[in-house]
């Protein structure tokens, strides 16, 4: 049945050809077998007719159920349908297990609830700053009831992300879907608002699927919001997610995905030309995010959920028929136990992991003791040796940049991450101990980030940033108070490098400045998110394999890590609360900075070649010097008697 | 003095097999435990050769029990009760005081009574304590990967390591103290070393009235 429905879709993509003036790309008519699209509006009529904003609902609910699969995305609900309990909320403002209410220090601002008294951003605001981001549906149908799922932004094959953004920035979520075709030939704007381009239809007033480019989900798609994920070609690849206005999660857990050798990129690279690797040894092997990030009831990769399948069997093949999933693709994606507690959570383990495909033992077999090496760490701990990609390693609220943001540092790298100049030197990862499938505990490569913040009240929220910049700035720049604060080298202006509150007095004045603007109890905080880093994934020949690397005085498994350079004096951060790993470590004041320093007993380890136990070590020491005190000074005297004049009696 | 006929070809191959085995597994168990400290092989080569020279140490253990126990000779290393304390104390003086008058040893040594009883005190702990220590702990870590639970059970490589490093300290110690010691056997410096090479010892001709 399944290849029959392919057979036929394959012929209706390429059946006669139609007439449209606007040609379709080629590659993208090459790739697409999906039917033509009729395009219809909220009223089920075709928008060719009515001038109507598309309605993806109707257009796509023709085949594909589209409330279902908006139902079942949770890239849709945003975790407003994971409403935390008292118990489990990460910080006491937390309201939802996902963006949509849980806050988060990268983007700053907090969803308010209705009836909060000092109330941050709405949810016009919050979905202005996210909206870009959100694939629409979920908690901004409350919005705008067209505010749907936009099955394009993944989909097609060039889904026009600006004009979307514009069309959201003014409110307009109903367009939303109609903005995302501008640059396709079918739609353009005009004075008078969007407008269809009738030529660019077929004669009876349906799209070619060729022309949408309509296809499964590729990882450009998923890269779009995640990090990087450039369409295989010869171009050199660029880090387009470097942008410090929004932060990309790529710039916490360095999401590049190409399979362009890392010399042939277009990232200043720190010895490049000896990074012949590409940037994820998956992609280069032609392998797409949904190979281990699939739909729950994708009948060809079986991502089902490992929960709901009989324990006593070992693959359940009695999937989905494909024209049933056709009709109701899963969009709740298999996902892993790394991420850090929010969207997909309710399925972590389903993804497929590593050892899903392949078998370890047979490779590893030149590694010493590798199945304590296999128990011991996750894959990723050897093969992701470095992130060639910047890292925030902190964010620091405490201070407003000139431009109204956080001041933040980034790992790897030696200058402004969004200047193509600017050398990328890697990360390092941290390793610390996760949970397994099983329930045993791995190491893995993580990112700390740090996040430095004001909050107020009790209970606490964090301070506005209305408030945050009233008491920083007055018509454009620093209050005097501040630069009086700040102002280090009296040249009356607050520079980059003054721009810290490592004092107690400069917290306390910040503070003051809070209150005189209305803020009540204001004090610092912060907090450490760890990320997992599970891309930029090495094959053998880059991946460690140094003994020394972790058998060593210098091992990775002990390096201290900088979590800040300047925190704000008196705060030590903690570990986020819902934190999907424990630090196995102290966090530690050392020159001025905050770092990490792990221990490897605290995650259950014992690395040879370490030193080991001091105590023991100096006990050791202490014994053996001893015993060669005692035999030299024994020694000594028989040597010293050897020599006193001889009473001449014979002993022999 | 008199020529005696101490130890067996045996008991010397296995005592310079013993020997070198131990001496090369501090060297690379010290390579494994400190690279820093340490820099020969390599951590990689360092752990094979470390693994193989324990094998050679447990075998070559195995084999001098089987010996001891099937010619009777063991016998020679076990205290005898009766006037223990005096000739342990004897053995002290003699350390403490006689070794410097040039005085005979107070213990005459025959084929069968080859150890004084502070040495063999001191070989009842190193062979019945601390190499089967050693030798326990350093199976269970080369064996942790097989028998995880095991290993756990005792409450992980850490504390294993821990046991397994401390004893290699105690076996340096005891090196240093048997080589200095193995000075003060024989007539002169090297007759101990000698004697371990040849078979024969020299020893002094009078019966000094505490010996048996």
């Amino acid at each position: 049945m399944s290849v029959a429905l392919l057979t036929l879709l394959t012929l209706v993509a390429s059946g006669p050809e139609h007439e449209a003036p606007p040609p379709a790309p080629a590659a993208e008519a090459a790739r697409s077998v999906h039917p033509d699209v009729v395009l219809r509006g909220a009223d089920a009529q075709p928008v060719l007719q009515t001038g109507a904003p598309i309605s993806l609902t109707k257009t796509c609910g023709e085949c594909h159920e589209a409330d279902w699969i908006e139902a079942h995305s949770y890239h849709s609900a945003f975790g407003s349908n994971r409403p935390y309990t008292d118990e489990d909320r990460p910080r006491p403002w937390d309201r939802f297990a996902g963006p949509w209410g849980r806050w988060s220090p990268l983007v700053y601002q907090r969803l308010s609830e209705p009836g909060d008294p000092r109330p941050d951003a709405d949810l016009a605001t919050w979905a202005r700053l996210w909206g870009r981001r959100h694939v629409g549906g979920g908690p901004v149908r409350e919005l705008a009831p067209e505010a749907e799922m936009n099955c394009l932004l993944c989909h097609s094959a060039k889904p026009n992300l600006e004009a979307r953004a514009r069309t959201i920035d003014a409110g307009e979520w109903r367009w939303q879907s109609t903005a995302t075709l501008e640059g396709s030939g079918l739609v353009e704007a005009t004075e008078a608002g969007w407008a269809y381009v009738p030529d660019a239809f077929l004669p009876d007033g349906a799209v070619s699927a060729a022309r949408l480019g309509l296809h499964a989900a590729s990882a450009q798609a998923c890269g779009t919001c995640h990090g990087a994920a450039p369409a295989p070609g010869p171009t050199p690849v660029t880090l387009p997610h470097l942008d410090r206005a929004r932060p990309s999660p790529g710039l916490t857990d360095g999401l590049v995905y190409s399979g362009q050798p890392m010399h042939l990129s277009g990232v200043n690279l720190a010895g490049k030309t000896e990074l012949t690797r590409p940037w994820d040894i998956h992609a280069e092997r032609m392998l797409s995010c949904s190979d281990c990030h699939g739909a729950l009831n994708d009948p060809v990769h079986g991502s089902r959920d490992k929960k709901e399948q009989p324990a006593h069997l070992r693959a359940e093949v009695r999937g989905m028929a494909l024209q049933d999933y056709l009709r109701r693709p899963d969009h709740d994606f298999a996902t892993g136990r790394a991420a850090p507690g929010v969207l997909g959570a309710q399925h972590a383990g389903t993804m497929k992991r590593c050892e899903d495909c392949h078998d370890a033992n047979q490779t590893h077999q030149w590694l010493p003791y590798p199945a304590r090496h296999l128990q011991a760490m996750f894959c990723e701990t050897c093969h992701v040796p470095r992130v060639h990609s910047p890292l925030i390693e902190s964010v620091d609220w405490t201070v407003l940049t000139p431009e109204r943001g956080p001041r933040t540092r980034y790992r790897g790298v030696t200058g402004a991450i969004d200047d193509p100049g600017t050398l990328i030197s890697g990360f390092e990862p941290v390793l610390l101990p996760r949970a397994t499938d099983g329930g045993a505990t791995k190491v893995a490569p993580h990112n700390l980030v740090s996040a430095f913040y004001w909050v107020e009240g009790d209970p606490p929220t964090p301070v506005r940033l209305v408030d945050l910049e009233a008491a920083f700035f007055w018509e454009g720049d620093y209050t005097p108070g501040i630069v009086l604060v700040l102002d280090e080298d009296h040249d009356g202006r607050v520079g980059p490098d003054e721009l810290r509150l490592d004092t107690e007095v400069k917290v306390a004045a910040v503070a003051a400045a809070l209150e005189a603007v209305g803020v009540p109890s204001p004090r610092a905080v912060g907090e450490i998110q760890p990320y997992a880093l599970s891309h930029q994934v090495a094959g053998h020949g880059f991946a460690l394999k140094d003994c020394a690397t972790c058998h060593s005085e210098g091992s990775r498994f002990t390096q201290p890590t900088r979590l800040a350079a300047q925190p704000p004096a008196g705060v030590v951060p903690g570990l986020v609360k819902d934190s999907p790993v424990p630090l196995a470590g102290d966090v530690v004041h050392e020159g001025g900075e905050l770092r990490y320093v792990p221990t490897p007993a605290k995650a259950q380890l014992y690395l040879l070649g370490q030193g080991g136990n001091t105590v023991v070590d100096l006990a050791g020491w202490a014994s053996v010097l001893l015993v060669l005190a005692g035999s030299i000074l024994h020694g000594g005297a028989r040597v010293m008697a050897r020599r006193r004049p001889d009473d001449g009696e014979d002993r022999s | 003095m008199r020529r005696v006929y101490l130890h067996t070809v045996y008991e010397r191959i296995w005592h310079w097999w013993q020997a070198l085995a131990i001496m090369l597994l501090l060297v690379t168990g010290l390579e494994v435990h400190a690279p820093h400290t340490v820099a020969l092989l390599g951590f990689r080569y360092a752990v094979f050769v470390h693994n193989v020279l324990g094998l050679a140490l447990l075998l070559n253990a195995a084999l001098g029990l089987f010996y001891q126990l099937s010619t009777g000779r063991i016998r020679s290393f076990l205290p005898e009760p009766r006037d223990f304390i005096s000739l342990a104390l004897r053995q002290v003086r003699y350390y403490l005081r006689g070794i410097f008058k040039d005085e005979p040893h107070p213990i005459a040594k025959t084929p069968m009574k080859r150890l004084n009883p502070l040495q063999r005190v001191t070989y009842l702990a190193i062979l019945n304590v601390l190499l089967p220590l050693q030798i326990v702990t350093g199976v269970l870590i080369w064996g942790g990967q097989r028998w995880p639970s095991v290993v756990q059970a005792l409450g992980g490589l850490g504390p294993l390591a821990t046991i397994h490093t401390l004893a290699a300290w105690l076996f340096a110690a005891f090196v240093l103290m048997h080589v200095y010691l193995t000075t003060t056997a024989g007539h002169t410096w090297s007759a101990g070393v000698l004697g371990m090479i040849t078979g024969w010892e020299e020893v002094e001709n009078h019966q000094p009235k505490e010996s048996q």
